[in-house]
């Protein structure tokens, strides 16, 4: 019984990653677009719940729906002039993007059938924040500090071209 | 589910009498009355304006983007009340019980940009867009030193459970704790006020101001209300609503005043640990621990940091944009880095 109702629950989450993404594919208003995107990104949040992973899914919402999402739509409302009918966008090269769609989706689902990726058994056992903050300190150190001074560079970049734009 | 048969049915009556604290103490900050003529000292003043309010008419203007319009308060307000379900209650009963809890509630909780932004943006009109332009760019920036104070918590219990975080604070906990870091002033075991995160770590008053400042500015709270300082901007990002729509603003606001209450209440004074410590024979603090007396500390703390936050209200001016942006970008976020470098090396060396 416990297992129907995952897999409902499932379903309903899935579709709500699926759809959003469909009508942003049609709609030609950004903002809604924009919208939309973001109830897909919760509904993955939402997945990553089911499937045990927290700390995931609440990266998922802090980074992408409450960071990204609202960073992008800070940048449409301030580069177009605010009094402007709406903002839209056109279709353009349905068929080559349709066909790199299809390909990247079957060499996907390619790789991961043919991968070697297991379930890892009950992940709820372990205190997830804590068995990755010790990998990012021990074994993915190297990446995790790259990623930092990635980071910096980038910070320092913004703020240097930000000094020069504006009036100091 | 503690989420909605407690907390909502709270907030509900807290945003009533909170709205007659805020006239009450308004007029008495201002030297005047308040509201007095509806009931008994204007008692059912709110009640009135509540009755007033749900029968308005729910006016649309023509040239609204009618979807985003209408999803926006309901975005707002229920991305600010998922926040509750990190809450713990009392002794016996925790939020969802997830180790990532008030990680939940920060991530959460910046979802409700993105209604302001809707709002903003589908009112079509221009005082709402530059009232939601105002508002996110200032909920963006003080969520830095907001989640950064809230860090230094974090790493000085070493857990994001709030119910872990409120069980090391109180007479329950396993862990020795000593008053201010001093070796020699143990109170593990004597509980009360003295095993309070601020009083067993003295920088954390200073977290403390810096999350209290952050957080007024989280939730739209004068001085830092530009985005609806109704003297320039009307109304801000909900000019155009009205009726049931523009009390869930109203409500979303309240919402965000008395969860960032509770949060501070949680991380900092202890959350639904007793004040009164055991002296002696005297053991106030194990009568005072306990399921019922958890709710009545949580949220009487609540309601005092709620208290503080109207009478600043009614105190300090608006602050202009540009000192928003610089008290958040020059003094609140490098002193939350510093004092978060302090608890490092309180917890390496000190402790």
């Amino acid at each position: 019984m416990e297992i129907a109702i995952s897999n409902i629950l499932f379903a309903f989450f899935s579709a709500m990653v699926v759809l959003p993404i469909i009508y942003m594919l049609i709609t030609s208003n950004i903002i809604r677009a924009a919208f939309a995107l973001v109830i897909s990104l919760l509904g993955l949040a939402a997945i990553y719940v089911l499937l045990n992973a927290e700390l995931m899914a609440v990266v998922q919402i802090l980074i992408y729906a409450g960071g990204i999402i609202v960073l992008l739509l800070f940048g449409i409302m301030l580069t177009r002039r605010i009094s402007e009918e709406g903002v839209t966008t056109e279709h353009r090269n349905l068929l080559l993007s349709g066909v790199i769609a299809c390909l990247l989706m079957g060499a996907l689902t390619w790789f991961i059938l043919e991968s070697s990726l297991q379930w890892t058994g009950d992940p709820v056992a372990i205190d997830q924040v804590e068995r990755i903050g010790i990998s990012f300190m021990t074994d993915y150190l190297l990446g995790f500090e790259l990623i930092a001074f990635i980071l910096l560079v980038a910070l320092v970049g913004a703020s240097y071209l930000a000094k020069r734009s504006g009036n100091i | 589910m503690i989420t909605f048969l407690v907390f909502l049915p709270f907030l509900l009556g807290f945003v009533v009498i909170g709205v007659y604290g805020e006239r009450k103490i308004a007029g008495f900050i201002q030297n005047r009355l308040g509201p007095m003529e509806v009931g008994p000292a204007g008692l059912f003043q709110t009640i009135a304006d509540l009755l007033k309010m749900l029968q308005k008419e729910d006016v649309r203007p023509k040239a609204v983007d009618k979807a985003l319009f209408l999803i926006a308060p309901i975005v707002v307000f229920a991305s600010i009340f998922a926040g509750y379900a990190a809450l713990p209650l009392t002794t016996e009963v925790e939020g969802f019980g997830l180790s990532v809890g008030v990680f939940f509630l920060l991530a959460i909780v910046s979802i409700d940009v993105l209604g302001v932004l809707l709002a903003g943006w589908g009112s079509n009109n221009k005082y709402s867009l530059y009232g939601a332009m105002r508002s996110a760019a200032q909920v963006v920036s003080y969520e830095i030193p907001l989640g950064l104070s809230v860090l230094a918590v974090v790493m000085y219990y070493q857990t994001m459970d709030l119910q872990l975080i409120s069980h090391q604070q109180g007479v329950l906990s396993e862990a020795p704790s000593y008053l201010f870091g001093i070796k020699s002033l143990e109170v593990r075991g004597v509980g009360g006020f003295l095993s309070w995160s601020v009083f067993t770590m003295p920088f954390m008053w200073i977290i403390f101001i810096i999350f209290f400042i952050s957080s007024l500015a989280e939730s739209n709270r004068v001085p830092f209300d530009l985005p609806e300082s109704e003297s320039e901007l009307i109304g801000g990002y909900f000019t155009e609503y009205s009726g049931f729509r523009w009390g869930l603003f109203m409500l979303a606001e309240y919402a965000m005043m008395l969860l960032v209450s509770f949060l501070g209440a949680i991380l900092f004074f202890g959350g639904w640990n007793t004040p009164l410590p055991n002296m002696g024979s005297l053991a106030l603090a194990d009568w005072t621990t306990g399921p019922i007396w958890g709710v009545v500390w949580l949220f009487g703390k609540a309601t005092l940091f709620i208290f503080l936050q109207i009478i600043i209200r009614w105190t300090y001016p608006r602050l202009r944009v540009d000192q928003l942006m610089a008290l958040s970008w020059k003094y609140l976020t490098p002193a939350a880095i510093l004092l978060l470098f302090v608890v490092g090396i309180w917890k390496l060396w000190v402790i």
